[in-house]
């Protein structure tokens, strides 16, 4: 059982982290996708009342601890942070500024924006960007083809697996990994998960096809 | 219908004589029936204004003696002014209003009384909707679901304000559930809104008539009970096979030829058989061996409306000489042809037993006649002691308890939606429904905190709440809270299901819609495998707008032959009687031969399970150690110990992975073989931490899954769309976890944890029984699984345990992933050295 594994790409290491986030040893930036800030108050709104909001907490919480480990030079979230336009309005002053100190307690933070999150809410820090290259690494939040040669790292799809184990179903998110692309899962509290065998990822994979699942904070690599 | 004895009853001279109008007795007589005594009870009772709980067997105008006394006093009227509501029949089945509506046109007709009926029930048109709210008909029939949507309106108060006679038909068959709890809330209700009418319920027998009357009665009052029995006893006996009977499983295909011929023997028969999968087996089974060309029908709940409702016409009309069923034909419904009953694999209870063989031979006075088919040697001794039970007139317990507090929460919303209440009358009305009657200030402030703004410690903004509160009283808070809510009304969660397209080929364009099945069936399906629906074989294309599409193929095998689900508790009265005979080779005179030779053979491979004390089997069986601990103690005792023992287990390192339960036994499988009992069954395991053990289970997530839906904190049905289950069952375990982090004392986790313990577990009962074995433990070690095993072996649905066995088995994967990589670069390596 392991914490992390790193695997190797044409470009370089990446660590896959089994709490849901990849790393980036080389330029030491910390990566993670779909935080979906504010989802569970966005379904209150919408006539789900009454679940329990604990969602942007938890995944802040979460984030914290995983900063604190890795101590990165540079966090770069990979898009859909926020569930919806109107999130910011909704998240509590505490957060807000939360946020902010974990922004500014990184050398340097980047907001990849998504489809959910076309534009990040006014106040907080960090840079804004619709994609970045970094070490051979394209980071973008929808999956997109590199004009050069650069490894595609990207959020979005949520991809998980269900697999079997001598007769025993798992269900987990997972990283999933094609010749020229690494999708991950998703890193926030309430958000669900696709099946790897969903069209919508199979088209995005070509090439050998890698999974790695995440499961009690840890990282399993499954052949599917 | 021949006239049975029980006119003469004594009964009639304690009681003056109701006036029954003489068109009233024209019309009986003209049928050539006399008004039975307790016909003529029902009448004295209403006009003494008496709440009764009438229970008579199946047959002879139980439900006619119900509504007697509306008719006489509808028909005594000239045609008020205003019409207003007079008499509400709540029936647990839609298709039984149907059925009552043309019972009773045929009586109103006759007579020439000037009475209006309606049904409201999921099926009823829109147009017809609004013409009962503006018009309402005298007598109106309907269900508990669409009551409580009723209620849940404005102009409820006006619409019930002259209710004279709420009727509650086959009232046994869902009073103790959530669902009866739902009912005694809606009828509490009405109770506020026109206080003078009486209640009638109406049941089948039952094992304890005061908790039933307890519950049918108003503001704490019981209600009166009148009790009908039947003069004759039903004939039963078991099948004697030619062929072999199986080890275990539930498939009655070995005794096909002696169902074919009891079948042929007999004039109409309805073959029960306890889940649909069976339904579909047998029903191709027995057509592959009808050489006569027998017209054998199938009917079962997934199937379509018009599907089933020919079907019912066809049995109704005595065209079919056979139709395979599951519970689904169990109620209601006169087959006036049908004389013999065929009651496929165990019974499970007496009164489910009763109720099926009463369907044959609507007489009181003459015999049902039934046949039974176990599917494996531990039904046969279960069919066996079933048929001793009935003999000696015992009936399973029924469970009356308190009522579920999620449902409470919906009506707490139900009751907002009608207009504005303060909590005081709120808890007064609640606590008026008799399984509510204990209800708590303290428990109903936190209900009522959740049903307004979800009651968590962290506060959400006012305009997400679902109720609103002034000094005047809680309302709902929008119009779209409102509409949410009713199109979520009722207890039944359901899991999601997909219409079934059948097309004519796999070319075809368009196929004709033949039923629904269970989307968790559908998820294990690859086009191109072959599974059975409504009698024959199809093969899985694929889904399209929102329905399976398949087309026949007769010739296929199917290669996924069932799908899960159907399956019914057995009676601890039952269970402790199995074990006797099990124990006790003198009793074994009464089981069929093949039986006496399997008990004979556990005796001789293993050993049989001794009156007192427990039989413990281990043994390896394909990948995993085993272990089958013989009980005898009924489900509840053996979930809760596989809980226990299991988290010893996980202590001690033998890594288990799962257990399964039958009203039987407990069987246990883990990655590490267990050599000795051990410390596993020492009474401490009592003293180990089962909440903690608990709360992770999945059963305790599915528990919350249900709680969730029913006290709205997910949506089964959104407006416009069908919400899919998975993203139910997806966002509520998410919930769960975020719950259990955050607030582990809310109030619907606590629902959950209590719901578990209540319904799944018995551990005061586990306690004796533990201490009871003590010194009395039989570990046998085994090569295999021994005859006594297999049947529990062969079970469905296991709860997962997840501890260390998990992670060494990912761990596993992992191992075996890498090593591929490795070799793949050694290849690599090669390829380019």
């Amino acid at each position: 059982m392991a914490k992390s594994y790193t695997i190797k790409t044409r470009v370089g290491e990446v660590i896959l982290d089994g709490r849901k986030c990849a790393f980036l040893p080389k330029s030491r930036t910390l990566l993670m996708g779909d935080l979906h800030f504010e989802k569970a108050s966005f379904l209150q709104m919408n006539g789900h009342a009454p679940l329990p909001a604990y969602d942007t907490d938890d995944t802040l919480v979460r984030l914290e601890h995983i900063i604190a480990d890795y101590n990165p030079s540079h966090v770069a979230v990979l898009g859909d942070s926020f569930h919806d336009e109107e999130a910011g309005a909704r998240l509590s002053q505490t957060h807000f500024d939360h946020i902010n100190t974990l922004v500014n307690q990184c050398g340097r933070f980047t907001w990849i924006l998504g489809n959910h999150d076309p534009s990040i809410p006014r106040g907080l820090d960090g840079a804004q960007e619709d994609h970045l290259v970094i070490d051979g690494f394209l980071l973008t939040h929808l999956p997109e083809m590199p004009e050069g040669d650069e490894v595609n790292i990207c959020g979005h799809l949520h991809p998980k697996l269900r697999f079997k184990v001598r007769a025993r179903r798992f269900t987990h998110p997972c990283f999933a990994r094609g010749e020229n692309r690494l999708i991950l899962p998703s890193f926030g509290t309430f958000t669900g998960g696709l099946y790897v065998d969903h069209p919508a990822i199979v088209s995005e994979l070509s090439g050998e096809i890698h999974y790695y699942v995440t499961a009690d904070e840890s990282v399993f690599q499954i052949k599917a | 219908m021949a006239e049975s004895s029980l006119i003469n009853n004594t009964l009639e001279t304690l009681y003056v004589p109701p006036r029954v109008p003489d068109r009233f007795k024209d019309w009986f007589a003209g049928q050539g029936w006399a008004l039975r005594e307790y016909q003529n009870y029902m009448i004295g009772a209403y006009e003494r204004r008496e709440d009764t709980l009438l229970i008579a067997p199946t047959g002879g105008g139980k439900t006619l003696a119900g509504f007697l006394p509306s008719l006489i006093e509808l028909g005594k009227h000239s045609k008020a002014k205003t019409p207003k509501l007079h008499t509400l029949y709540i029936s647990p089945l839609r298709a039984l209003t149907n059925d009552i509506e043309r019972n009773l046109a045929r009586p109103t007709e006759d007579m020439g009384l000037p009475i209006t009926m309606g049904i409201r029930t999921g099926d009823t048109k829109q147009y017809q909707r609004t013409k009962q709210r503006k018009t309402p008909p005298d007598i109106l029939l309907t269900t508990p679901e669409s009551l409580m949507l009723l209620l849940s309106y404005e102009n409820a108060p006006d619409y019930f304000a002259e209710l004279q006679m709420v009727i509650i038909d086959e009232m046994h068959s869902f009073a103790t559930g959530k669902r009866g709890d739902f009912t005694s809330l809606a009828l509490a209700r009405l109770k506020t809104l026109a206080p003078d009418h009486v209640r009638f319920g109406l049941s089948a027998t039952v094992a304890k008539p005061q908790d039933a009357a307890a519950w049918l009665g108003a503001n704490g009052q019981s209600a009166h009970i009148h009790e009908v029995t039947s003069a004759a006893k039903a004939k039963i006996d078991i099948i004697s096979p030619e062929t072999r009977f199986p080890l275990g499983g539930h498939n009655p295909r070995f005794a096909v030829k002696d169902i074919y011929a009891e079948i042929k023997s007999s004039r109409s028969v309805i073959v029960f058989v306890n889940t649909r999968a069976q339904a579909e087996m047998l029903f191709q089974n027995l057509w592959q061996v009808n050489e006569d060309n027998l017209p054998i029908g199938l009917y079962h709940g997934s199937l379509a409306r018009d599907i089933r409702q020919k079907t019912e016409s066809l049995i109704a009309s005595g065209e079919l000489r056979a139709v395979v069923s599951t519970s689904a034909l169990e109620m209601g419904i006169d087959w006036g042809d049908v004389d013999k009953i065929l009651q496929i694999g165990a019974p499970k209870g007496v009164s489910r037993l009763l109720q099926r063989i009463g369907r044959s031979n609507h007489r009181l006075d003459e015999p049902s006649r039934a046949v039974m088919v176990p599917t494996n040697p531990l039904e046969a001794v279960e069919c066996a002691v079933s048929i001793d039970a009935i003999a000696k007139g015992r009936r399973d317990g029924e469970d009356y308890r308190s009522g579920a507090m999620d449902v409470a929460v919906q009506y707490i919303i139900n009751r907002a939606c009608a207009g504005k209440v303060k909590p005081r009358e709120l808890l007064r009305e609640i606590r008026s429904a008799w399984p509510y009657r204990n209800l708590s200030k303290a428990d109903f402030d936190k209900l009522l905190s959740f049903a307004e703004d979800g009651g968590y410690a962290l506060k959400t903004y006012e305009r997400f709440h679902r109720l609103k509160s002034s000094s005047r009283g809680y309302s709902i808070a929008s119009a779209q809270q409102a509409r949410r809510h009713r199109m979520n009304i009722g207890t039944i969660v359901e899991y999601a299901k997909l219409k079934v397209r059948r097309m004519a080929s796999p070319k075809s364009k368009r196929g004709r819609i033949i039923g629904e099945i269970e989307e968790r069936f559908v998820i294990n399906l690859n086009p191109g495998d072959t599974f059975m629906f409504g009698g024959e074989v199809l093969k899985y294309h694929g889904i399209r707008e929102m329905a399976l599409q398949a087309s026949p193929a007769p010739k296929h095998r199917p290669k996924v032959p069932s799908y899960a689900g159907g399956m019914m508790p057995l009676s601890s009265y039952l269970a402790a009687e199995v074990r006797r005979m099990v124990a006790d080779p003198k009793t074994w005179s009464r089981l069929p031969d093949q039986i006496r030779d399997w008990l004979t053979l556990q005796s001789e491979y293993s050993e049989l399970p001794k009156s007192t004390g427990v039989l413990v089997e281990a043994f390896f069986d394909r990948h995993d150690h085993v272990m089958v601990l013989h009980t005898f103690e009924g489900r509840k005792v053996n979930q809760a110990l596989g809980f226990l023992i299991t988290r010893r287990m996980e202590q001690q390192g033998y890594k288990p992975l799962t257990f399964a339960i039958t009203d039987y036994a407990l069987t246990i499988t883990s990655l590490e073989p267990v050599n000795a009992i051990g410390t596993l069954l020492a009474p401490d395991i009592l003293d180990d931490n089962l909440n903690e053990w608990i709360i992770n289970s999945p059963m305790v997530k599915s528990s919350f899954r249900r709680i969730a839906t029913i006290a709205g904190l997910t949506e089964q049905r959104l407006p416009g769309t069908e919400r899919s289950m998975k993203q139910v069952t997806f966002s509520t375990d998410l919930i769960y976890d975020v719950l259990m982090k955050y607030e582990p004392d809310h109030i619907l986790l606590r629902i959950a944890r209590e719901e578990a313990e209540r319904d799944l577990l018995d551990l005061s009962r586990l306690t004796l029984w533990l201490s009871d074995v003590q010194g009395a433990i039989d570990f046998v070690t085994l090569p295999h699984a021994s005859p006594l095993a297999i049947p529990s072996m062969m079970q469905l649905g296991r709860e997962r345990i997840k501890g260390e066995a998990d992670k060494t088995l990912l761990d596993h994967a992992h191992l075996m992933a890498v090593g591929d990589n490795l070799l793949e670069q050694v290849k690599g390596t090669l390829a380019h050295g």
